[in-house]
């Protein structure tokens, strides 16, 4: 039952992902995910086009991560003034990164890349404890955005490498994201300078690409 | 794909209705990766325990403070909430915030990552990084090494000039901390909170005298280091970044990878401001071959060979008469090494703009 429409394919699955949640399911969808995939280029279709926003405060590690997620050389960054954006290809998917600047003044650009976004993932600096309270803030104001309604969120807590990081689990508390009830969401420890935890994260990202909730 | 085949797998921490499992499950943030077996184990799980208080100075005043070679070897350090105080930091680190200090006088050795200033006021400071960011700051001036452009945001009466300090360690932690001598871009600030009609910065005047900023250490346990501030022994060639330029002819020398490129670079520098010529602006940069066409031009064959042994260290020299001086330098000193230098005054601008459009881009982001 393969259209040429792949969208079609697509909505049918999406239903699938938001309604059922046992383990089963998920084992299944992750297979006929891959079969998809591999049908979709059997018969020279696109991969399914993910759009991902990565937000968080400036100095979080959004570049560096997302320099990560591309396979490219880390060790020379420039504070982002602007935006960059990547595509990846992982796991079935073509991933379309957007690492938009955190500084305090151009935060209110943010809202400017909300629309038709399928999975936020929010970066924050587990050392930097000064400012925990302001990442805090920014993030509870996203998920109150009407744009980003819905949709799932990955946290990374990164720079676990750094001597005054503090754990994913203290982040999680100090955030309250056991309050999340309108969307799918998932805390992940990680130092995007190493690369340990990120794909742990992407893996997630992945499994809940459909999974915005209406 | 492990998840494919897994029996049971832990459910995803979140959001999921049926789990009521307190958001902060066990330590290290677990995900549904990695199937039946425990939780995965990251390398911060196992760390050896360092005490924080160790790498972090906060609430003095008054006080000379600092850490020596080798005291701090690539940690994160933290100082906040200092006044009248001299910090010192003698070592390479991974990262460092400096919040709420004031009238404080500041050494910071090469930095892995990010230095951040937050609320700071009328602070003198020496730092090498690779991104110096600011934040609510006022009156800080600063001799800055950084390996990219610096930004500043809601930050006034900002003040660079270029990185200039010897010890006989610094050398080494600058290979520690993966910095390059010949990436600095001090000069070059980026306001994320311009104000029309007047600027947040400016540069500190090129005859500043460091000590007069960041004094010596006056405690017995710091002056063990061996410094220097004489300009001609920093570790850090002395450029003049976007300083107004004294000549309109430049010269651009580059050398290959090599196991004397920087001693040899640090030659002809010497050799050239010896004379009287102005460094303006060095870099060190993998080239490939495209490259070498777009900057060597009609010479690019000669150089292509020596690419893939690693990166090369450009120099921008500037004076009248820049680039007769460096030939005859380059003639007389490295006969046997492959150099390439400006032909003519007329080429040499075009040499400059041709190599940092290729430079600039390969180190954009």
């Amino acid at each position: 039952h393969l259209t040429d429409s792949p969208l079609q394919v697509d909505k049918k699955h999406c239903l699938h992902f938001a309604n059922r949640r046992t383990k089963k399911l998920d084992r299944r969808a992750l297979w006929a995910q891959g079969l998809l995939s591999i049908l979709r280029k059997l018969k020279s279709a696109p991969d399914q086009e993910v759009r991902i926003l990565l937000l968080g405060l400036d100095n979080a590690g959004k570049t560096t991560l997302l320099k990560q997620l591309a396979s490219e050389d880390i060790s020379h960054i420039t504070p982002t003034q602007g935006f960059n954006i990547k595509s990846v290809q992982s796991q079935g998917f073509k991933l379309n990164v957007w690492d938009i600047g955190g500084q305090r003044k151009i935060r209110p650009y943010w809202r400017n890349y909300f629309e038709n976004t399928d999975i936020l993932i929010y970066v924050i600096d587990s050392a930097d404890r000064k400012r925990f309270e302001e990442t805090g803030q920014e993030l509870a104001e996203l998920l109150d955005e009407e744009k980003l309604s819905g949709v799932p969120v990955l946290i990374f807590a990164n720079k676990q490498d750094l001597l005054t990081a503090a754990p994913a689990s203290e982040i999680a508390e100090g955030l309250n994201l056991h309050t999340i009830r309108d969307r799918v969401w998932q805390i992940q420890s990680c130092s995007a300078l190493s690369g340990e935890g990120v794909q742990d994260g992407m893996n997630w990202v992945c499994k809940n690409v459909n999974a915005k909730k209406k | 794909m492990g998840c494919f085949f897994s029996r049971r797998r832990k459910p995803a921490q979140g959001g999921q209705q049926q789990q009521q499992q307190a958001a902060a499950a066990g330590g290290a943030g677990q995900d549904a990766a990695a199937g039946e077996e425990k939780a995965p184990q990251y390398s911060w799980d196992q760390r050896a325990k360092i005490d924080p208080k160790d790498y972090t100075f906060s609430g003095l005043k008054d006080e000379t403070v600092g850490r020596l070679p080798g005291k701090v070897a690539g940690q994160q350090f933290v100082i906040q909430d200092c006044e009248n105080c001299s910090i010192y930091i003698f070592d390479h680190s991974a990262t460092i915030t400096i919040d709420d200090c004031v009238n404080c006088q500041i050494f910071l050795g090469p930095i892995k990552g990010s230095v951040f200033f937050r609320d700071c006021k009328d602070c003198k400071c020496i730092v090498a990084c690779q991104q110096f960011r600011t934040r609510d700051c006022r009156k800080l001036e600063v001799f800055l090494c950084c390996a990219t452009q610096p930004i500043i945001e809601s930050s006034t009466g900002m003040k660079f000039g270029c990185f200039q300090y010897y010890y006989p360690e610094l050398a080494l932690q600058f290979k520690d901390a993966g910095l390059s001598i010949f990436n600095n871009t001090w000069s070059n600030i980026h306001d994320f909170t311009p104000v029309s009609g007047e600027s947040n910065w400016g540069l500190l005047p090129e005859n500043a005298v460091v000590q007069d900023y960041v004094p010596l250490p006056s405690s017995e346990e710091l002056k063990a280091v061996r410094i220097s501030t004489d300009a001609t022994r920093s570790i850090i060639p002395i450029t003049r970044g976007r300083r107004q330029k004294s000549s309109d002819e430049s010269c651009l020398a580059v050398f290959f990878a090599g196991d004397y490129t920087t001693a040899n670079a640090r030659k002809l520098i010497d050799e050239m401001t010896g004379k009287g010529f102005q460094l303006v602006q060095t870099k060190e940069v993998i080239m490939k071959a495209e490259d070498a066409h777009r900057v060597f031009q009609q010479c690019a064959s000669e150089f292509i060979p020596l690419l893939d042994k690693g990166p090369v260290v450009a120099l921008e020299f500037n004076g009248d008469g820049a680039v007769e001086a460096c030939r005859s330098i380059i003639n007389d000193v490295f006969s046997g090494t492959k150099v390439f230098v400006s032909e003519s005054k007329a080429s040499a601008a075009q040499d400059v703009d041709n190599f940092y459009n290729f430079a600039d881009m390969q180190m954009g982001m």
